[in-house]
């Protein structure tokens, strides 16, 4: 008598799954702002150089497939008068709307309070939405990068942020341009924490950590800490 | 994970070692044999309630964590896992949560989420055994097992596929489609086959949604007893009174071979039953969510 083997490899047809049967879950969102002081002393050169890591910046985090599905950012330029400049990275294959980092020009004072309340508004204005529809979140970043000191009043800044600071609810990472920046005013407008001192004009080496950072926490699971790329070795810390 | 059944009561459980913690993996057995352990002496019964058990059980897991410390030489946090635990006797059911991943539970045919995950505020954060800080912090469901006859545990990475986001209209989230697939396919198929199914799932669709480790428990009453855990498939069951499991599979199977248009009196044939036994299990069949037609 012949003997089948009836044992099957894989699932019977009655028992695979079809589409629907499972949810496609919205990726883990992370809300980022770039505060840039872009006054007039600014100009010239570390403006330039400043847009072309942008950009870099911006392709990078575009081409990380975790990065792209969870990065929600924004550039605030504080030169004269405060802008938001919404960063849209490509999104399920769509190509993502041009965003003409020409437009930031060097000029005028620095509001960088002003920009930072902007800045805190918006991420909070984000978590809120967030929650709202159930979407899970990573702790926000705040990224300040300035190279003088602020010309407006800084008190609600420094108030929201360092109570933020104290919370956990949000990671703040100053950067000091040169060697005019007001490093203790950029460390209350942080929160309390200590600047960090860009090497020159070396903001692709800024930019390039600060993208594989992001997809570092745009890959964490639940316990895990991300792991950040380096400890920032493009700059020092000014005890 | 681990199955085992300790007197009238079969308990499931499942821990997830948390990727932050140096020895996770031995955090995770450690709370996985703390829960065996405290089940296997516990002679309460589950009827007693979830509060009667909830001392005990976290002065339990928080003692075996210590002493998996003590004789690794390394702190308890770098133990952090979660905690998934169902337990079921003939009357009622207890289940304890820590963490994230979800534990859901078929109540009178629907699916429902029996206990969502504990996270932070961010979705990076979650809570571990070695966190908690009191009794209060152990999740403690129960109740009677009346109308209750199955059960899914879940870890975080198997949720972003088997749990719906929670909204405003539906707070806890919803399991998937998938889940109500399986425990239906226990009542019809042999674990090994339904197996096969669950992990083809978690080890395609199911883990290409994250980068967490996918971990999936599924029970349902199957009216035998699956005391043995079924190799590779992550698949148990627990024991109900219940007969004729067995022709009901033949009768399925018939069934799917010959087509849901076919005749009861034809599938008798095919199975060598009475058409009154066929016609039994065409109704179990049709409870269970399949469209048989048989006159």
């Amino acid at each position: 008598m012949t003997r089948t083997n009836t044992r099957r490899r894989s699932a019977s047809a009655d028992l695979s799954l079809g589409s629907g049967d499972l949810f496609a879950n919205p990726a883990a969102r992370l809300p980022v702002c770039i505060v840039l002081d872009t006054s007039g002393s600014m100009f010239g050169r570390p403006i330039t150089e400043l847009k072309e890591a942008l950009k870099r910046f911006v392709a990078a985090v575009d081409a990380d497939e975790d990065a792209r599905d969870s990065c929600e950012m924004a550039v605030i330029s504080a030169g004269g008068d405060v802008t938001v400049h919404p960063i849209a990275v490509s999104a399920n294959g769509r190509p993502a709307p041009s965003f003409d980092l020409d437009r930031i020009e060097a000029a005028g004072q620095t509001p960088l309070g002003e920009a930072v309340v902007v800045a805190m508004s918006l991420l909070t204005r984000r978590k809120a939405e967030l929650k709202a529809t159930g979407v899970p979140y990573y702790q926000p970043w705040l990224v300040i990068v300035s190279d003088g000191q602020p010309t407006d009043d800084t008190a609600e800044a420094e108030e929201q942020t360092r109570a933020s600071v104290r919370s956990r609810s949000l990671t703040v990472i100053p950067v000091a341009v040169g060697g005019d920046a007001d490093t203790e005013r950029l460390q209350a407008l942080a929160g309390g924490v200590a600047p960090h001192m860009l090497s020159g004009l070396d903001f692709g080496q800024l930019f390039s950590w600060l993208s594989a950072s992001l997809a570092a926490v745009s890959r964490s699971t639940p316990g895990a800490e991300p792991k950040i790329a380096g400890a920032l070795p493009w700059a020092q810390h000014q005890e | 994970m681990a199955e085992f059944t300790t007197g009238p009561t079969t308990v499931f459980v499942l821990a997830d070692g948390m990727g932050s913690a140096a020895h996770a993996e031995a955090g995770a057995q450690a709370v996985v044999a703390a829960a065996r352990d405290f089940f296997r002496i516990c002679s309460r019964p589950l009827s007693d309630g979830p509060e009667a058990f909830r001392n005990d059980l976290f002065a339990a897991l928080r003692a075996r964590l210590g002493r998996t410390a003590a004789e690794l030489g390394v702190p308890e946090r770098d133990l952090s896992s979660t905690l998934l635990v169902v337990a079921v006797d003939a009357a009622a059911y207890l289940a304890c949560h820590v963490g994230d991943g979800v534990i859901g539970v078929r109540r009178d045919g629907y699916a429902q989420v029996l206990s969502t995950p504990t996270n932070g505020e961010f979705a990076n954060q979650t809570v571990a055994v070695g966190h908690l800080q009191g009794p209060d912090g152990l999740r403690l469901v129960g109740g009677p097992l009346t109308g209750v006859d199955a059960f899914l545990l879940m870890s975080d990475g198997a949720a972003a596929s088997l749990h719906g986001r929670p909204s405003p209209e539906v707070p806890d989230g919803a399991l998937a489609p998938a889940v109500a697939h399986w425990w239906n396919g226990l009542g019809t198929h042999a674990p090994s086959q339904v197996g096969v199914a669950v992990r083809e799932a978690v080890n395609g669709p199911i883990r290409r949604q994250t980068r967490d480790d996918c971990s999936v428990v599924v029970a349902a009453r199957v009216g035998i007893d699956l005391r043995k855990q079924v190799r590779g498939a992550q698949l148990l069951g627990f024991v109900a009174p219940s007969r004729g499991l067995r022709s009901r599979r033949r009768v399925a199977s018939a069934w799917s071979r010959h087509g849901a248009e076919a005749s009861t009196l034809r599938i008798a044939r095919a199975v060598g039953l009475h058409p009154s036994t066929v016609r039994r299990h065409r109704n179990t069949l049709r409870a269970l969510g399949w469209a048989v037609r048989g006159t």
